[in-house]
């Protein structure tokens, strides 16, 4: 499309917290609850100004 | 701890709608993640009851720490439906909820609990979309399987013979109404999932440098944010998949039609997207992958005559969008009209009242009801008009502007001509619905100034305006007393003028007849 270059990897802003249990995800974030600073700050936005539901699809002829 | 991450090739092919499953993995348990960090804001203790790979558990958690309800989560029922199907060794299921109290956080109105009878047809149609997907559309079907895990039935809308919706809280969750048929909902579900995915694609990346931008969305009425044409684009970049592949499978006009209308749709919004330079990395690496998976399908060989309706129907679209959206600023055209100089480009900007709108279009019924009854057929070929037609458009047609669409106009993409006429079924054995287009279209150029009601005289511009005959638009247009809303729109959708332009000139007091001298040059 572009000659843009681009990474070989996209890494995302959002830490992977899947695999916690919701005990072990209390703990990390009371020893240091900078590693999640940009995933609860996305998070927060969401909750704060979500986007409307995606709607309108008319899926008949 | 890891941060979530993907190859360039893996976000490229999700970009292209082509994701891996290990790829869905990967936006699987960054959904997952995001249910855990809200279950963890929520006041009080949750953590028993909350199933957090329950899409409906992500929407009620949302809503709950936006104070939108109150109250603890429901608890599990026994009586839960499923839609199960199994097709060449394939199978899928899922959840059909019509029950849970949170299946109305979904943004569309829940239809109450299901009868055992609209079940069965939920049942029926999910059985034979099953089919259909696994049949013709396999990796489409998988993926499907992959992301999609609940239902929800939803209230029809008066405006829309099938409506959906997906919410970025409940990754594999749509709702959906009574669904038609099962290629309405096959379409339906195919549709929907791009939703899901590319919400949680948005969760792990900002695709956009502000998604609150508006523009045109060729799949509304109303003005879109960014955020919502990417979304309608890769949605519907599924849908023309699908409809690519029925066309090529079967022939039909309809699936023809849609193919040839989206394939347009979807490559256009793209190139727009890509243009603005209101995209990340992110999203200039996922949008031109979308374009490139799309871009070569416009080339693709259609029978021309569904092609021009498909462009008729898009441009149809565009220019009703713009009639309702956009303001003009009409005082340099005037200005220009009365100087005898070329319009200069025209200066619009967006209306601070339009409201949220489907889409809906009678024009765009009309031709699938043509395309569904088989009943168009290629005219001009020579340039002669059909036997019976009481329109003598010829000098229309020595002008090679007025014979084609306006996208074909101005070069590229073209070819030959493109015009009809919507024909008789035969003899007199045909049904008054059969005939209904043609005879109030040969009304209207026959008695122009017979006591016709308003609504039929539109009827038969529109019908004139469907068939290509563009000299019976102009004379029932001038001097007649069309509303002015509708009378750009049927000159920019027969002659391929800016609708603002002509609603700006005729409504700064120009007579339409010498607007349309103007514009035609």
């Amino acid at each position: 499309m572009t000659d843009e270059e681009y990474p070989a990897q996209w890494r995302s802003e959002m830490v992977d917290v899947s695999g916690l249990t919701l005990t072990e995800l209390a703990d990390l974030t009371q020893r240091d609850d900078s590693v999640l600073s940009r995933t609860l700050r996305r998070l927060s936005h969401d909750l704060t100004d979500p986007d409307e539901p995606i709607a309108g699809f008319n899926s008949a002829l | 701890m890891r941060r979530h991450a993907l190859t360039d090739r893996d976000f490229a092919a999700l970009g292209a709608g082509r994701p891996s499953p290990s790829v869905i993995d990967e936006l699987r348990r960054g959904q997952h993640g995001r249910n855990l960090l809200l279950l963890r804001a929520l006041p009080g203790d949750h953590g028993a009851e909350a199933d957090l790979t329950d899409p409906l558990f992500g929407a009620w958690a949302a809503a709950r720490l936006r104070d939108r309800v109150t109250g603890p989560p429901p608890a599990d029922r026994p009586d839960v439906r499923f839609l199960t199907a199994e097709h060449d060794t394939i199978s899928f299921s899922v959840r059909l909820e019509d029950r849970d109290d949170r299946r109305g956080l979904l943004g569309l109105t829940p239809s109450a609990p299901l009868t055992d009878a609209e079940a069965a047809h939920w049942q029926e149609c999910f059985t034979d979309a099953w089919r259909l997907l696994v049949t013709r559309h396999r990796a489409a079907a998988l993926l499907l399987a992959d992301v999609l895990t609940c239902v929800v039935p939803v209230e029809s809308d008066a405006g829309a013979a099938g409506i959906s919706a997906t919410s970025a809280d409940a990754f594999g969750a749509v709702a959906m109404s009574r669904p038609a048929d099962a290629t309405g909902l096959a379409v339906g579900l195919l549709h929907e999932a791009q939703h899901s995915v590319l919400n949680a694609t948005s969760y792990l990346f900002d695709l956009h440098l502000d998604p609150r931008d508006r523009g045109y969305s060729p799949w509304r009425d109303d003005p879109r944010p960014a955020s919502g044409v990417l979304h309608g684009a890769y949605a519907y970049l599924a849908v023309t998949r699908f409809w690519r592949t029925e066309a090529g499978t079967t022939g039909d006009p309809l699936a023809t039609f849609e193919f040839c209308r989206w394939r347009e749709a979807v490559a256009g919004t793209a190139e727009r997207l890509l243009s603005t330079g209101r995209l990340t990395a992110a999203g200039r690496r996922f949008t031109g992958a979308l374009l490139d998976e799309v871009r070569p399908w416009p080339a693709e060989p259609a029978d021309p005559r569904i092609v021009h309706l498909a462009r008729l129907a898009n441009d149809d679209h565009y220019v009703r969008w713009r009639l309702r959206n956009l303001r003009p600023d009409p005082s340099p055209l005037v200005a220009a009209f009365h100087r005898g100089d070329p319009p200069p480009p025209p200066t619009s900007q967006l209306r601070t009242d339009s409201r949220r709108a489907l889409s809906h279009s009678p024009r765009l019924k009309a031709i699938h009801d043509l395309l569904r009854r088989g009943e168009v057929v290629a005219r001009l070929s020579t340039g002669a008009p059909a036997p019976d037609s009481p329109v003598d458009n010829s000098a229309e047609l020595s002008d090679p502007r007025a014979t084609l669409p306006p996208t074909q106009r101005g070069g590229g993409g073209g070819g030959g001509r493109a015009d009809f006429k919507i024909e008789r079924s035969g003899g007199d054995g045909g049904s008054r619905t059969d005939f209904t287009i043609e005879r109030d279209h040969e009304r209207g150029a026959r008695h122009p100034s017979s006591e016709q009601t308003r609504e039929s005289r539109l009827a038969a511009v529109e019908a004139a305006l469907l068939a290509g005959d563009y000299g019976t638009v102009r004379r029932a247009y001038t001097g007649k007393d069309l509303d002015l809303e509708l009378t750009p729109l049927i000159i920019a959708g027969g002659v391929g003028a800016r609708a603002e332009d002509v609603a700006a000139l005729v409504r700064a007091g120009c007579a339409p007849g010498r607007v349309i001298e103007w514009i035609v040059g």
